[in-house]
């Protein structure tokens, strides 16, 4: 008898269910699918707009040499909906007259400083009557502030000011130039937290959905029966479910590009852009680093989540225990992105830093929202990814042990509760 | 003749203190068809499953061609073939899908697998509908493909649970010469709660109530030894578990 590659087989079986099943087939493309239908509907809507949109004017006083300003201003002129000038003339008598919707004021050392990576301001103002001017500003800034650091000061009673990086001393002392303030980092916590969304969903549904079968089916029974170690089939769960993660990435991946795509077209058809690619614009803002952190941060909270779903879906008792812990996990990482915002992060010692980056799937949150505070990768970015691989690996092990052991049929969450603790004392 | 499965000494407790089997000890020999009989609620499922690998005792013994269960699970489960109360095949797979992967999962490689569901499926009488997806056969066909399934691997010991239950009359007839014919290339392990059926098919029966064993003999043997009148093997088998002094239970 030939040795058997039970995980590999078990693997091969659950990809050939999935398709043979529409329900599950849809559940896969869902995600995707609804990217690309929200794509569609936001392009149609800016193609449907009869009405031109009203462009906010902005002038821009540029007394640097304009080596890092030029990037900047490609940037605004990609987002907002506006017609930028380059103005000559005096900075003070410019913002004594108050004539201007936006004003941006680009100091002669801001290259300099930009170069040294020093804080380097720029000056952004508004006319307070209308709104869209406002609007423009804040964007101007959101956008500066990816890009580089940057804060704006009043010094004119009659024009609203903007004053953002409330976090300058810290960041400043990191040393790093492309920090957010407190609050934008809390908000760019969500980001990520929709991609894993839109990558595990269907994947944890997926997977619960092949355990839930199997007792329903019975079949189960029938795998625990074959002459393979235990530990293969629940390996062969596991891989299954990060196949179905890889192919929601890419094919979610391919729903945002044709997504941005369509909308870039819709946008440059109304002639609000200037020039370029959205989405290579929005690419060149992370270092390559950060972006393979990013993805494989994705990647391996999704994997720790997948397999906590295996190692959950063999101790619920029945479907309906399975279908409610399938329905707590998102709201389990919702509750960790409320925690971003409860817990003074910020203030904290390196080592409760530290400690943080090691909780499991929160830990990866944590550390998203340090390195959006900080302009780039922090020091915890590679510690939660060690903390996150060998979680995952624990639940693994601990999962495919609990399933060798010889009551199977029995396992429960107090059992699993019961055989974890029984380790620990018996290591001790 | 040689012991192929010895029980000994059996008990399982399960988890909130219910008692499922007390001192159950007996032996299976090499070659015989032998029979679990008993209502349900009994322990047969139990027993079975303490056997195959799926349950562990509370204490006890038990060796399956020599083999312990604890200690070389993979290897018993090598030598078994398990047919359970409940399907236990893939109901969106072929008939041929679902042999063919319960046949690699046993170490065939593609050919032999294809030759092994070729020869099941002409022992089980299927093979005109191995392209049929499993939740569009019969009763009777569904059977006779999970039996088919327990063959795979070329087991010395097959274990059926119940598995006439649910068939018409002729099915479970055709189901009980399927497994007269297989009793003599292997051993056959049968639990039942139908008394024609282990009278009709079981060279030895052990007659199982609330856990214990109480008493182990030939159907002959045990029908001659208790019968009253003109009473049947039925009524032999519920006068020994007492069946007609019990209260019926009401239904939950």
């Amino acid at each position: 008898m030939n040795k058997v590659n039970g995980s590999h087989m078990v693997l091969i079986k659950e990809l050939q269910l999935l398709f043979k099943s529409k329900r599950r087939v849809f559940l896969l493309f869902f995600m995707p699918v609804l990217i690309i239908l929200g794509g569609l509907i936001s392009s149609a809507s800016i193609y449907l707009v009869d009405e031109p949109i009203e462009k906010t004017n902005v002038w821009v006083l540029d007394q640097s040499d304009g080596e890092y300003s030029q990037d900047l201003r490609d940037m605004w002129i990609m987002i907002n909906n506006t017609n930028y000038d380059t103005i000559e003339g005096e900075y003070d008598i410019i913002l004594e007259k108050v004539e201007f919707e936006v004003f941006v004021f680009i100091p002669q050392n801001f290259t300099e400083l930009f170069s040294a990576n020093l804080t380097a301001n720029i000056f952004v103002y508004h006319n307070a009557n209308e709104t869209r001017n406002l609007m423009v500003a804040s964007s101007i800034i959101q956008i500066t502030e990816m890009y580089d650091q940057n804060h704006v000061i009043q010094t004119n009673p009659d024009v609203q000011f903007n004053y953002i990086n409330t976090n300058l001393d810290e960041v400043s002392a990191e040393g790093e130039n492309r920090a957010a303030d407190e609050t934008l980092a809390q908000i760019s916590v969500i980001i990520p937290i929709y991609i894993i969304f839109f990558v595990i969903i269907s994947p944890i549904s997926l997977v619960m959905i092949s355990v839930t079968i199997e007792r329903e089916q019975n079949t189960l029974e029938t795998l625990f029966l074959q002459p393979v170690k235990r530990r293969s089939i629940i390996l062969g769960k596991i891989y299954y479910g990060l196949s179905l993660i890889l192919i929601t990435l890419v094919l979610d991946v391919i729903a945002m590009v044709v997504d941005l795509f369509l909308i870039t077209k819709a946008i440059e058809s109304k002639g609000v852009f200037g020039t370029g690619n959205l989405f290579l614009e929005i690419l060149k803002l992370f270092s390559i680093l950060e972006l393979l952190l990013f993805v494989f941060g994705i990647v391996i909270i999704a994997s720790l989540i997948i397999s906590m779903a295996v190692l959950l879906s063999l101790l619920a008792k029945d479907e309906k225990e399975a279908n409610m812990i399938s329905g707590m996990i998102p709201l389990i990482i919702m509750v960790m992105a409320v925690l971003i915002f409860i817990i003074p992060i910020s203030d904290m010692s390196s080592t409760a830093k530290l400690f943080l980056s090691a909780v499991p799937v929160f830990g990866i949150l944590v550390t998203i929202y340090l390195c959006f505070l900080a302009g780039g990768i922090v020091y915890y970015a590679y510690t939660t990814i060690i903390f996150q691989i060998l979680w995952f690996f624990l639940i693994v092990t601990y999962t495919t042990r609990l399933s060798e052991s010889e009551s199977i049929l029995e396992l429960s969450f107090g059992k699993a509760v019961k055989e974890l603790v029984k380790g620990i004392i018996r290591k001790k | 003749m040689q012991p192929i499965v010895i029980v000994d000494q059996i008990n399982k407790i399960y988890e909130g203190g219910t008692e499922a089997l007390n001192s159950i000890t007996f032996s299976v020999e090499k070659g015989e068809i032998f029979g679990i009989i008993g209502v349900n609620g009994a322990g047969k499922t139990t027993l079975i499953r303490i056997i195959t690998t799926m349950l562990k005792q509370t204490s006890g013994s038990c060796f399956v061609d020599g083999l312990n269960p604890i200690e070389k699970p993979e290897d018993v489960r090598s030598l078994i073939g398990v047919l359970p109360q409940e399907s236990g095949m893939y109901d969106e797979f072929t008939i041929y899908d679902n042999l063919q992967f319960i046949g690699r999962m046993q170490g065939l490689t593609k050919s032999e697998t294809k030759k092994k569901v070729e020869e099941v499926c002409q022992l089980m009488e299927i093979s005109s509908r191995i392209k049929s997806r499993f939740n569009q056969l019969s009763g009777g066909l569904k059977q006779r493909a999970m039996i088919a399934r327990t063959l795979m691997g070329n087991p010395k010991i097959l274990f059926l649970d119940e598995p006439t239950t649910g068939l018409d009359v002729l099915l479970a007839r055709k189901v009980r010469k399927i497994i007269k014919d297989l009793s003599k290339d292997m051993t056959i392990f049968l639990a039942t709660h139908n008394m024609y059926e282990a009278y009709q098919l079981c060279d030895r029966v052990a007659i199982l109530k609330d856990g214990r064993i109480l008493m182990i003999d030939t159907p002959q043997s045990i029908f001659k030894q208790y019968k009253q009148g003109d009473e049947d093997f039925e009524d032999v088998i519920a006068g020994i578990l007492g069946i007609d002094e019990q209260p019926m239970q009401e239904e939950t």
